[in-house]
């Protein structure tokens, strides 16, 4: 994979001039965290693997100013079906195109206290074979009334790039798919899609009492440009076309979210409960519960149980397979058909524990004579999948209680 | 309807100055009351569900907090 240089050229300076400023201030507050995730959609012949690493470090190297740079990426390989139509599960199979592809992500930012103000900005660069992004975010928070009310404003803006097939002037219906990532970006024969992401965010969080914290959130986002998946073609008319998906250019997006953090003493733990509503003008609508429940067992050992349930409706132009007035049987909706799953209407299911080593230095010192604190993160989370329509894309990965399993070690360091 | 909810806020908020005290804040300042205190996993587990699902937002902008420092 080629990488741009001068982004990673200026976010390399960035980090080099944190860590400097972090090792040279005596007084400053440091982290470095780090995490390792495997993903894994493991139901059926149709297997995908994700291992995101991530880094981050934090540096403060004036009492009212923090640094923070770190680097993730995503290492995936799979098999997945690039056509979208009604069909036996051997042809699923058998039609399932294998790929690999990594993303390598940079982020750099920082945050300055005005007095009872935070505000803060960051830059993040990311690429893979066929995706570039360049994002930028802003926000701002205050604390008011004895600082038991904060509210939170923020906005980010995206500069998105996606490889495809030089389909203008096509109609819809005969707009061809991109068969594989070379030559994205470099060759003459592929052209570049522009995405532009504008996302808006407002949250107020309040002091309840002594034991509970409340907080209400909401978000606005508007996706403007091309969002279809290139490689991903659909079958329209009994089969005689195969077109690549064909999505609307604009979607707004508005949740709003609802959290609750209720401290339980004598058990030395915490209650989480929240819940979000989410409404786009794709028509897709969805509700999020998830439920958590956090304890000291010992007091450097921490563990965390909590369950999630998710469930969406369908998009306006989601059409299932598996139903009589499928693309196949009746053809597109309007100019649009998709053979995306995240379109369909589904649930997801979600069950995990985390355990957590909280280590601190005491009277004696400091932990390797100069940490303050380490800590050590290990959870898994297991996933349900149910669809809520016959046949949707990737229908066989819910033949299994289990769709897919989430594994993650970390390690965060503090001095 | 916009109203009662700004009301009710206002209302919320105000107490808020005379309910809880700094020194009050001892449960409240402890990690597991934070809901977004690992921001790493919290970013790994959006990554996930944006990918799996068809919706995404309504996250706190920027973090909350208790005001316990």
């Amino acid at each position: 994979m080629q990488l741009e240089r001068a982004p990673f050229g200026l976010i390399a300076f960035v980090i080099a001039c944190a860590i400097i400023s972090f090792a040279a201030s005596a007084r400053a507050e440091n982290h470095l965290d780090t995490r390792f995730t495997y993903f894994g959609e493991t139901s059926g012949n149709l297997k995908i693997h994700v291992f995101h690493p991530q880094l981050e470090i934090t540096g403060d190297p004036h009492p009212a100013v923090t640094l923070r740079a770190g680097y993730d990426a995503d290492v995936v390989t799979g098999a997945t079906p690039r056509t979208y139509g009604a069909r036996s599960a051997i042809d699923v199979v058998s039609a399932a195109t294998n790929f690999s592809d990594t993303r390598h992500a940079v982020h750099a930012g920082m945050e300055a206290r005005v007095g009872r103000a935070t505000l803060g900005a960051n830059y993040t660069f990311a690429t893979e074979n066929d995706y570039r992004s360049h994002a930028i975010d802003v926000r701002a928070k205050v604390d008011l009334f004895g600082k038991n009310t904060t509210f939170a404003l923020s906005y980010s803006h995206n500069f998105d790039s996606v490889c495809d097939v030089d389909n203008r002037g096509a109609s819809p219906l005969a707009r061809r798919s991109l068969i594989s990532s070379v030559g994205c970006f470099t060759s003459k024969t592929l052209v570049e899609e522009s995405l532009a992401i504008d996302s808006y965010a407002l949250s107020w969080t309040q002091v309840l009492s002594p034991i509970v914290l409340g907080e209400l959130s909401t978000s606005f986002e508007v996706v403007d440009g091309f969002q279809s998946n290139p490689y991903r073609r659909v079958r329209l008319f009994s089969g005689t076309v195969e077109a690549q998906e064909s999505e609307p250019l604009v979607r707004e997006r508005v949740a709003a979210q609802a959290r609750l953090r209720i401290a339980v003493p004598k058990a030395r733990a915490a209650v989480g409960v929240s819940g979000r509503y989410y409404w786009d003008t794709w028509g897709v609508q969805s509700g999020t519960v998830e439920l958590s429940w956090e304890q000291y067992i010992l007091p450097q050992l921490l563990i965390r149980v909590r369950g999630r349930f998710y469930q969406q409706g369908r998009a306006l132009f989601y059409r299932d397979a598996g139903e009589t007035n499928s693309y196949e049987a009746v053809g597109p909706v309007g100019q649009y058909f998709t053979g995306d799953r995240e379109l369909s209407p589904l649930r997801d299911y979600l069950v995990g524990a985390k355990i957590s080593y909280l280590k601190s230095a005491g009277p004696k010192g400091k932990i390797f004579k100069f940490l303050e604190s380490v800590d050590l993160n290990l959870k898994v989370d297991v996933i349900g999948y149910e669809n809520l329509s016959p046949q949707p894309p990737s229908a066989e990965r819910a033949a299994n209680f289990i769709d897919a399993i989430i594994a993650q070690a970390g390690v965060t360091l503090r001095w | 309807m916009m109203r009662k909810l700004l009301l009710c806020g206002l209302l919320l908020s105000g107490c808020g100055r005379y309910a809880v005290r700094a020194n009050e804040k001892e449960y409240l300042a402890d990690r597991i009351m934070q809901p977004d205190f690992d921001a790493q996993e919290t970013a790994a587990d959006e990554h996930v569900f944006s990918n799996r699902e068809g919706s995404q937002g309504g996250k706190a902008a920027g973090g909350g907090g208790c005001g316990c420092n």
